[in-house]
């Protein structure tokens, strides 16, 4: 009954109902805003298949001319012809909450294509405002990283210091052996309240959609789990400012002094500081490296087959007598280099890759330095949105590529013809979808540990603060 | 009376602790950013100086080509940010700093400093103008709430009401003191971006720039006036400051893009090259000798020079052809880019819409126009190089045509013909064309600040102890 009163005392004397009320239509709007993207981007990725589709009309008209009779442009059954033609592409995942935090996945396209002659680059990028990217997401990230908080803040930064500039705090002591558990009780009350009210959109989206698998109920745990530990660290830091004795007014400029430093100056800083300590060089001037020492490659084409067949396990005498026959020898040596190009544009940025994955590691560490860090990195995570995702498609790409073409070079230097029924198989050999990455713990033990600091410095600073101290500033 | 005032305020404001933090924090924000951006932007300055140089010499350097393959070797053509860049970057990571010039192809914009980077880019760029945008108003608007709210709390109110000539002058003593510490705030940013600017378009750029962060810090102080007035007491004031700071500063923006993003969406990447495609589709292939509208050109130029067969022809068919397939192809690629362009117009005309409800909203624009940081300003850029792709690729096709002859091997030009060649010159916009759709957005910050401003006026009445 003691909860039920608290509740309804809580509702009575603080903004909780409408507060809540705003935080689950914030929510709301924030999964709404989540699903429509997810759509755009499954329609990205579906039209990128269709396009390969498209791609391979020439493959069924030539085959239908071939048994017509008819000399065509483009013979299919030349597994040459196929090479250059389909566009091996890496799908990224579809993580249950891929919807929740949109990350660095905002900057890049959902399926990467991996091209001989591109793919040392960026692919290209979806249209997007630059100026609505810079201005950012509305999405659930950002709700529960920076908005949040000062739900918590709003609600608890006057809880004890309320009742003191109410007269109310002697009234308390009076009554309660411990007021200060009947104030940490209306705070966790408070707090239940909102995480509720910011969890329910997405429990519902869940059951709607008719996604509540396993995976998505263990993501929508782990994601309330996040929810919580925003809650209660911000609520146990309240607690503490309030427990120093001070009024309401000095709580509210303290909490949103932490709140800029911990939510916003810390990340920022981070990534400021990543960048200086780890430049990297202008892409345009990788490209244009690359481009100008594709020359001396091509040059060394004979040589470069060779070796790269090598590598690869192709019997040697196969290779030579391919080489040396003139009708083959050409493709034999495009191949090749298609095949050696891409390593070789890898190589000049592989410095880039080095200094960017080192970046990273930096920004990492802001998990302990701030929790809404710590909060951004375990939401992408569960979204599948962080940047170490990104570059397990980049490499998943890569290597998906030169499966791929090898598949193709082994036709064509054994001269095997293609059915027309391979071309599907071919076609999903080059539409591979990406793997799932296992979550990573860091930004989970960092979040716990600042949620159970705040709880401890509340406790001690609410032992400290004797409530006849209290009652003398009053 | 009034200087009395003033003095007094400022007097309280660096007795009271939390107030200097706060302030230290924000200038010593203001500072750093200030430092890493200029530091950033000389940086880039010298580092696309140094690139055109070395694409310049690369290009005169080719040696002997065919035209048509140096056409395909193309080149590069570079985005140097502009000075107040240092200032408020804007866009500009986001939207890539180079577009790469090569044949049959238009390009878009390349290499986005953003997707290089990590998780914490989220949080935004440490620029001077985000900290101004986000820091400064909440400080502004805690230190007004305090400011006007306090007196009632600690009951000087009636006090002060009483030994003071009118409350209109107490009020503009405060506000005064108000407009100071906005003054501290917008310096460095003047003082910073004077030191950038290179010239007298970008100097009276800054100066647009500073008053319209005065009319946004004003807007702000204003308000927190307001709500110091109307508030029973300093607490309930703050809470007001700090919901009103977290609607309009945080809140509203982002719904703002999402909205604009709802209300005009912009095709997929797919179906905007499909589309493309299918507009080359309807033109000439260079590549194809089978195809019909080659034939017909064929047939045209044979006629225009009164000859039955190619080589007959005094010039290279090939780079007609070729140059035909060009003009169709730039047709094309002004007629998709343009749509894309008009899109992202029309959205970020929504998002301007939001001025009404958020000053920032109205800034925003503002500061990036007058930083040259804005998305007309790349679009600005990226037609200019589209122009100039057209430029360089006809004086290529225009060599293959009178200077090849189809009937000799290898189909080479001299070195010397590079130089030929024109060098890119990137867009510079005048003040004036970067104020002019901008107009709406500061007569909305004025419009805030005199609102906000006014209300205090009308308050006045009503502020009794």
């Amino acid at each position: 009954m003691h909860w039920i009163a608290e509740l309804r005392l809580l509702a009575r004397e603080t903004a909780l109902v409408p507060a809540a009320a705003l935080l689950a239509a914030l929510s709301a709007f924030a999964v709404w805003g989540g699903l429509d993207w997810l759509e755009a981007r499954e329609r990205v990725a579906q039209e990128t298949r269709a396009e390969h589709k498209r791609d391979l009309a020439w493959v069924a008209e030539g085959f239908a001319a071939l048994a017509r009779g008819e000399r065509v442009r483009r013979d299919p059954s030349n597994p040459m012809n196929a090479v250059g033609r389909v566009r091996p592409v890496v799908v990224e995942p579809s993580p249950a909450l891929l919807w929740s935090a949109t990350g660095t996945r905002e900057l890049h396209p959902p399926a990467w294509a991996a091209t001989d002659r591109r793919v040392g680059e960026l692919p290209p990028d979806e249209p997007r405002s630059p100026s609505l990217l810079a201005n950012g997401r509305f999405d659930l990230d950002f709700l529960v990283t920076l908005l949040l908080p000062w739900f918590a803040i709003l609600l608890a930064h006057r809880l004890a210091s309320g009742e003191r500039e109410s007269g109310r705090w002697a009234m308390l002591t009076g009554h309660a052996r411990r007021p200060w558990l009947v104030i940490s009780r209306r705070a966790a009350l408070g707090a239940a309240v909102l995480a509720a009210s910011a969890t329910c959109a997405v429990a519902l989206t869940l059951l709607a959609r008719g996604r509540a698998t396993g995976d998505a109920l263990a993501g929508l745990a782990a994601w309330s789990g996040v929810v919580l530990l925003v809650l209660a660290f911000w609520t146990a830091l309240a607690l503490a400012v309030g427990a120093l004795g001070r009024s309401s007014t000095f709580n509210l400029g303290v909490l949103a002094f932490a709140w800029v430093l911990l939510c916003w100056a810390i990340p920022v800083a981070t990534a400021e500081l990543a960048v200086a300590v780890h430049p990297t060089e202008d892409r345009t001037a990788i490209a244009r490296r690359a481009r100008s020492e594709s020359g001396a490659l091509w040059q060394r084409r004979g040589e470069i087959a060779r070796q790269t067949f090598a590598s690869h396990g192709f019997d040697s005498a196969e290779i030579e007598s391919a080489l040396a026959d003139k009708t083959r020898a050409g493709d034999i040596e495009r191949l090749a280099f298609s095949l050696e190009f891409p390593r070789q544009l890898g190589s000049h940025s592989a410095e880039l890759d080095a200094q960017r994955e080192r970046r990273h590691k930096l920004e990492a560490l802001a998990v302990f330095a701030s929790p809404a860090f710590a909060a951004h990195a375990a939401l992408l995570d569960i979204a599948g949105s962080a940047p170490r995702h990104r570059r397990a498609l980049e490499d998943q790409a890569q290597l998906e590529f030169e499966r791929w073409k090898l598949a193709l070079i082994r036709r064509v230097v054994a001269r095997d013809a293609l059915e027309a029924t391979e071309y599907d198989a071919l076609f999903e050999l080059a539409t591979a979808q990406a793997v799932e990455l296992p979550p990573t713990r860091s930004p989970w033990l960092a979040l716990g540990a600042w949620a159970v600091a705040a709880l401890l410095g509340a406790w001690f600073f609410v032992a400290r603060s004797a409530p006849d101290r209290l009652l003398r500033r009053t | 009376m009034i200087p009395r005032v003033v003095a007094h305020e400022l007097r309280a404001s660096w007795r009271d602790g939390t107030t200097v933090v706060s302030w230290l924090a924000v200038l010593t924000m203001l500072a750093l950013s200030l430092a890493v951006h200029s530091r950033r932007h000389a940086q880039a300055v010298a580092d696309h100086a140094r690139q055109r140089e070395e694409l310049r010499q690369e290009w005169l350097g080719q040696g002997e080509s065919s035209p048509h393959s140096a056409g395909h070797f193309g080149t590069f053509v570079h985005r140097v940010p502009p000075p107040l860049a240092a200032i408020d970057p804007g866009v500009d990571p986001f939207v890539g700093s180079s577009v790469r010039i090569e044949a049959h192809v238009q390009h878009d914009f390349k290499f986005r400093a953003a997707a290089d980077e990590g998780a914490s880019r989220s949080f935004g760029f440490l620029s001077p103008a985000l900290v101004l945008q986000l820091l400064a108003p909440l400080l502004v608007l805690l230190g007004a709430a305090l400011r006007f709210g306090g007196e009632r709390e600690r009951g000087t109110l009636g006090l002060l009401l009483f030994s003071a000539p009118s409350p209109g002058r107490l009020v503009a003593g405060k506000s005064l003191a108000s407009a100071s510490a906005i003054l501290a705030l917008v310096t460095p940013l003047a003082l910073g971006g004077w030191m950038a600017a290179d010239s007298a378009n970008e100097r009276a750029a800054l100066g647009w720039m500073t008053v319209a962060y005065a009319l946004y810090l004003g807007a702000f102080a204003g308000l927190g006036a307001w709500l110091g007035l109307a508030s029973r007491d300093q607490s309930r004031a703050l809470l007001g400051a700090v919901v009103l700071w977290v609607a309009t500063c945080l809140l509203v923006p982002r719904l703002a893009s999402e909205f604009a993003s709802q209300r005009h969406p912009l095709p997929s990447r797919a179906e905007f090259e499909a589309s493309v495609e299918a507009g080359h589709a309807e033109g000439i292939d260079g590549h194809n000798p089978e195809d019909a509208r080659r034939k017909e050109l064929e047939s045209k130029v044979l006629a225009q020079y009164g000859v039955s067969e190619l080589k007959d022809l005094p010039v290279n068919f090939g780079g007609i052809v070729m140059q035909a397939e060009e003009e169709h192809r730039a047709k094309v690629h002004e007629r998709e880019f343009g749509e894309l362009w008009s899109t992202l117009a029309a959205q970020e005309s929504t998002v301007t819409g939001f001025s009404l409800v958020s000053p920032l909203c109205a800034l925003r624009p503002v500061s990036m126009a007058l930083a040259g940081t804005d998305v007309p300003a790349a679009l600005d850029f990226a037609r200019a190089a589209a122009d100039y792709r057209i430029e360089f690729i006809g004086f290529l096709n225009d060599l293959e045509a009178h200077e090849i002859d189809e009937k000799k091997r290898p189909k080479m030009v001299g070195t010397e013909t590079w130089s030929r060649v024109a060098e890119f010159e990137p867009p510079d916009r005048p003040l004036a064309e970067r104020l002019a759709p901008n107009r709406t957005s500061l007569v909305a910050l004025f419009a805030w600040c005199a609102a906000a401003w006014l209300a205090v006026a009308s308050r006045l009445k009503r502020w009794t102890p």
